[in-house]
């Protein structure tokens, strides 16, 4: 391993970590996952509809104290022939987005599927349920927004996952999805209000995707599982010396 | 944790002791400051609850116990959407309230970094909270009193807290007109009539203007102005607004406050209640902003320091691009103490400010930029350094480095270099300027205009009006603020110096009308409206003292008085006066050679004024130059400002009266304002936009020294649109006519005469041509106007001078053949039937009419002496027995009249007892009676009305010449 010692025995703090963290994006067809990545990285949103071949992959830069953390996207093409695609977006992610469409239940049912095949690649990596199109949700029924909002929470406490619903049109809850994901890899405080009220984009994410209680019911493989796990390698068990005052 | 140490310790060195000594609370930033106090934030040691703290510095003890009464009341409110007081906490000569903290701060923030105001939908969600927060209030019976922006507070999910109701007002008592809130008050408050929870309704409609606009109505308005105009005159919301976002303000702008709905009627409005917004309001309630703060991600993480490190964790299958990353890790970071020495250094300019940032402490880099500029020299690079520095802690680090900057002392060093100084114009002006950055010297060395006008506009706000403008008198370059008229600033710059400094007249007008300036004026509506504005100011200001000081007491008439003062037949509406006196003034004058204008007092003391002041050179060019621009603009603030502009430039120099007659863009200009006012929903402005128009061109046909065919057309204009501008049209006709009249040649055919159909008027021109006044739209015009239409009794005075000219009997009978006559007068005097004075007038017009009808049908034959006649001429028989019976009609209505014992009569009818109203009556029988005449011409003369022998036998040969009246019956009814 090319130890990342940052300037470690210095007592002043490094200036520019530099921290890659993997993201894969994974859902069935159409629910909105290169949009969601275009928009986020690059602030586009198209209403027109491409599919994706394979898998799309992008870059993106943000700052937090004095450490850039840079988030490589895979966003995987959601149709069943790139499923042999499916190790190139979960394999080496640290956090993996399930994204459904709010309008379209049986694209959330398909959830359980994609969170098998992604686990049983990439069991340590972290999951957030996301659902998509918000804008669109809010002009159904209340009483169907009740039903996939109650289901969804369900869906989230099983996968031990954070849930947000999002608009990429609208520009809701983007950011947040990985912002969120920062503060579940590094085990940080985020200061974002959860939003619980069932009819707004909901954004729940204080008790789930803990490492401490992640949930799964395989428990082989458990040996990659805890060298993945900051908390358990012997690295991070003292705290890296430099980085901490 | 040091974490609430290192900032802001200056600043909050009293109040950490007094913290200290209750040992609860830990004070950390200053959050707000008010008129009453500082704001802080501050933990409970405790229970680390967050909290505001407002520090109230009491005078005397009764005070405290108030306040502190009132706080253990407000403790027990409990709502969503205000912020709750928990207590207070008492010290010596302070007095500490704890309330609840609203992370987001106020909506007065949200909104001044909006860079247009708020979208009407953004602004639902929070008018909706508010509505709920004062709806529970005035439940609790609890007045805010002071609702606007500043005092809606946002908590961290963004929900409303109102803040600072109840003790503010106990506190503030004394001092609530303090600049600045005036423009939310209600009239009942600005008037002293007592203040109820409707109160802040009118409060809740100016700060949804605030959030619309970025500022509350009237804010260019200075306090004096604010006050009358919140008592006095109506808003009208920017046509932007919806139509249910309009209905909404004006049920909140409701002068009488009895008449204002309640916070809950509100929430039932329908601009509240569109369902389509509530969704809207939904998606840009949640909606997140893509810029360049979304890179730094730190304010949404708690922790201090980051544990992140690249080994914390281990990928198994680490990208291949991870190993090029670490060798950039490698790399040993700047240190402090190099860094800072870099930052003096003026060779090698530090590029990379985040490393700063995050290595040097805020203080260290503030110390050194403070020791750099206390050099004798400084080098122009490090100045555009220290510059950058101060733009990237604005953009990045939330101003931090600027106030302790500030806090440190740094201000006075940076004064003198503009570069430093401007990124501290516009959010830290006062500072500024406390700093001396007014003072001559310096104020000098400043070159960029938008920082100049900003500094100069927030002087105001520091220093009293008289010295402001002194000091803009001499330090203020009147051609950077004109020639910068398109910044706000200037605008608001511009107009407080007309309002108040008397030299703006002098001194600033001349440039202004600089006709290189014009090009700029017309870029934008708003810049041509503050212009107008002003000049408006400068001239009204200026005029007014002139005046005072000219004529003491004997007038108080100011110029800039309202057009109806001109029309001396105003007078019947005066009560002053007594009958017979107005008797005597609707006297109309005989037909006067000469150019005087006695019959006008009003004018006589304009005329004086008229030499007390003197307008530019140039500047009635400049003015008339606009005509033509005029046509492009729609505003109607603007049209106001310009056409009332061009009122007080005619009274001001009568010359340009004559000026304007022969300008046909004047003509054309009141053509478009036609064709664009009926687009406009702004009757009120219309309205005054009109009466300037048509005063002007009454005071033009006073005034003229030839007929004008464009005025003369303009004025059958207004009388066509039968409205109040018809009136004036009417009038403006009749000094036509009089104007005419006087200046009758003796050797030359009469001017004024019937044409061959009967139904026309010809008013000559000149030798060749001729003007057409049309005599049924002068008669659709007396039928068409509402009885209840206050300028009545004003049509009435017209016409009684209009029918009484010579050669308008046609007229006169073409009024009372009109099917509608007999209804007419007696719809005239059911509405009137409680004013002694207009009676007297309709009586006197009636009796006008039916006489000079008379004597023209039987004068027919053109006998010289119509005293001696005595039969009408045959062909006119039927005529006249038709006039009569309508006589005798009128007759038997008026005999009841004032007849108490007929039943049905109004019990309130005055006049019963009147001497001159018994003796109309009476002249009105006996024009019934045969043989009358003698008695009709000897009561013409006696009202006045009747022509001199001279005009008549004028009239006479005009008649001989187009050989008139044949059936007069059957043309007037068609």
């Amino acid at each position: 391993m090319a130890t990342p010692s940052t300037g470690a025995n210095n007592s002043i703090p490094a200036v520019r970590n530099q921290v890659e963290v993997q993201v894969g994006l994974v859902g069935d067809a159409q629910v909105g996952k290169t949009s969601l990545m275009v928009k986020y990285v690059q602030n586009i949103y198209d209403k027109e509809y491409t599919q994706t071949l394979g898998v799309n992959f992008l870059k993106r830069k943000v700052s937090i104290r004095s450490t850039d953390i840079i988030f490589s996207i895979m966003d995987l093409g959601g149709q069943r022939e790139f499923i042999n695609m499916l190790p190139i977006a979960t394999v080496g992610s640290s956090v993996i987005i399930f994204l459904f469409d709010l309008t379209r239940p049986e694209t959330l049912s398909s959830i359980k599927e994609w969170y098998r095949q992604a686990y049983g690649l990439n069991d340590s990596a972290i999951p957030i349920l996301v659902g998509t199109k918000y804008d669109l949700l809010i002009d159904l029924d209340p009483e169907y927004q009740e039903q996939i909002s109650r289901t969804s929470m369900k869906y989230a406490q099983v996968m031990n996952a954070p849930l947000i619903f999002c608009s990429t049109a609208k520009s809701i809850n983007i950011q947040k999805i990985f912002k969120i994901a920062l503060a579940k890899i590094f085990n940080l405080t985020l200061t974002i209000p959860e939003i619980n009220e069932i009819g707004d984009p909901l954004l729940i994410y204080k008790h789930l995707g803990g490492q401490q209680h992640r949930h799964h019911n395989k428990s082989q493989d458990r040996k990659s599982h805890n060298i993945r796990k900051p908390s358990s390698s012997p690295s991070s068990k003292a705290p890296s010396p430099g980085v901490n005052t | 944790m040091n974490s609430m140490a290192d900032t802001d310790r200056v600043n909050l060195t009293p109040i950490q002791r007094a913290s200290e000594k209750s040992v609860q609370y830990h004070l950390k930033q200053v959050i707000g400051r008010g008129s009453y106090g500082v704001v802080y934030k501050a933990i409970n040691k405790h229970t680390d609850q967050v909290v505001a703290i407002k520090e109230v510095v009491y005078e005397n003890d009764e005070e405290l116990n108030d306040i502190m009464a009132e706080i253990s009341l407000l403790k027990n409110l409990n709502h969503n959407n205000i912020v709750k007081y928990h207590g207070f906490i008492r010290k010596s000569y302070e007095l500490y309230i704890l309330l609840e903290y609203c992370a987001n701060g106020s909506l007065r923030r949200l909104i001044s970094r909006s860079s247009t105001g708020l979208s009407e939908n953004e602004s639902k969600t929070y008018v909706t909270q508010t509505l709920l927060g004062l709806k529970y209030l005035h439940g609790e019976g609890v007045i805010h009193r002071d609702i606007k922006a500043a005092n809606i507070l946002l908590s961290a999910d963004n929900t409303v807290k109102l803040a600072d109701f109840g003790v503010s007002t106990i506190v503030n008592s004394s001092a609530l007109t303090l600049a600045g809130t005036l423009n939310w008050m209600a009239p009942e408050i600005l008037g002293n009539r007592g203040a109820s929870t409707l109160s802040d309704i009118w409060s809740l409609g100016a700060t949804v203007v605030e959030m619309l606009t970025k500022n509350p109505p009237y804010h260019n308005l200075t306090d004096a102005n604010i006050y009358y105009a919140v008592e006095n005159d109506t808003y009208y919301p920017p046509s932007s607004f919806s139509e249910p976002l309009k209905d909404f303000l004006s049920k909140c702008f409701v002068k009488n406050m009895y008449k204002r709905p309640t916070a809950d009627q509100l929430l039932k409005h329908v601009w509240i209640n569109s369902t389509e917004n509530v969704k809207v309001d939904k998606l840009n309630k949640f909606k997140e902003d893509f810029t360049d703060a979304d890179y730094h991600w730190d304010a949404d993480f708690q922790e201090e320091k980051l544990n992140i490190s690249p080994s914390k964790f281990s990928l198994a299958a680490a990208p291949a691009a991870w190993a090029e990353n670490n060798q950039e890790l490698d790399l040993m970071p700047p240190t402090e103490s190099q860094l800072l020495s870099q930052l003096k250094s003026s060779s090698k300019p530090l590029t990379d400010l985040h490393v700063l940032f995050s290595v040097c402490s805020l203080e260290n880099i503030a110390d050194t930029i403070i020791e750099c500029l206390s050099r004798t020299t400084v080098d122009k690079r490090l100045i555009t350094a220290f510059g950058s520095i101060f733009v990237y802690d604005t953009q990045h680090n939330h101003s931090r480095l600027r106030l302790k900057f500030i806090a440190m002392g740094g201000i006075p060093l940076i004064i003198k270099f503009e570069h430093l100084a401007k990124e501290f114009v516009i959010d830290y002006p006062q500072t500024l300027i406390e700093c001396g950055i007014m003072y001559p010297p310096n104020f000098a060395s400043l070159k960029t205009p938008k920082y100049i006008l900003e500094l100069v506009y927030r002087f105001y706000d520091l220093t009293s009006t008289a010295f402001w403008c002194r000091w803009c008198f001499k330090h203020l370059d009147i051609s950077l603020l004109l020639n910068n008229i398109h910044e706000r600033r200037a605008q608001s710059i511009l107009l407080k110096l007309s309002s108040y400094a008397p030299w703006s007249f002098e001194k600033i007008l001349p440039s202004l009308i600089d006709s290189k300036l014009k090009k700029k004026i017309l870029i934008s509506p708003q810049i041509t409206y503050v212009v107008f504005k002003s000049i408006n100011y400068m001239i009204t200001t200026n005029d007014d003292k002139i005046h005072k000081s000219a004529i003491p007491s004997s007038s108080s008439l100011p110029l800039s008085s309202s057009p109806t003062r001109n029309s001396p037949v105003n007078s019947v509406q005066s009560p002053s006066r007594s009958p017979v006196h107005s008797l005597m003034a609707t006297r109309p004058s005989s037909p006067m050679r000469h150019k005087s204008i006695s019959n006008f007092p009003h004018l006589t003391i304009s005329s004086k004024s008229r030499l007390l002041i003197e307008l530019p050179e140039g500047f009635f060019t400049w003015l008339t130059s606009f005509f033509v621009d005029m046509a492009q603009i729609k505003d109607l603030s603007v049209l106001k400002y310009f056409t009332k502009l061009c009122y007080l430039t005619v009274h001001i120099n009568s010359t340009f009266l004559n000026d304007l007659l022969d300008n046909d863009a004047f003509f054309a200009f009141i053509r478009n304002i036609d064709t664009i006012i009926p687009f406009i929903d702004d009757a009120k402005t219309a309205a005054f936009i009109w009466k300037q128009i048509t005063a002007i061109c009454v005071e033009m046909s006073l005034d003229m020294d030839q007929m004008s065919a464009s005025l003369f057309s303009t004025a059958m204009n207004f009388i066509r649109k039968k409205n109040n501008t018809s009136i004036s049209g009417l009038e403006i006709i009749l000094n036509c006519l009089h104007f005419t009249l006087r200046n009758v040649n003796d050797d030359v055919a009469p001017t004024v005469g019937s044409s061959e159909s009967h139904s026309v008027f010809l008013i000559k021109v000149n030798n060749d041509a001729a003007i057409e006044l049309p005599i049924d739209q002068l008669v659709d015009l007396f039928y068409a106007l509402n009885d209840d239409d206050v300028n009545l009794s004003k049509l009435i005075s017209i016409f009684t001078k209009i029918c009484s000219l010579p050669g308008f009997e046609n007229l006169t009978i073409n009024i009372i053949f009109h099917p509608n006559f007999y209804e007419k007068i007696v719809s005239f005097f059911d509405t009137y039937f409680n004013s002694l004075l207009i009676q007297i007038d309709l009586l006197k017009f009636i009796k006008l009419i039916f006489s000079k009808s008379l004597l023209k049908l039987y004068d027919y034959t053109g006998q010289p002496d119509p005293i001696k006649q005595t039969e009408p001429n045959r062909r006119n028989k039927a005529t006249v027995f038709k006039l009569r019976a309508i006589l005798v009609q009128i007759t038997e209505f008026l005999n009841n009249n004032w007849n108490k014992d007929v039943p049905k009569r109004n019990s309130n009818q005055v006049g019963g007892d009147s001497v001159l109203i018994c003796q109309l009556c009476e002249d009105i029988r006996s024009l019934s009676k045969k043989g009358s005449l003698q008695k009709v011409s000897s009561v013409t003369a006696a009202i006045g009305s009747s022509p001199t022998k001279d005009e008549r036998s004028n009239l006479r040969s005009s008649k001989d010449k187009s050989d008139g009246f044949s059936v007069p019956i059957t043309t007037f009814q068609t």
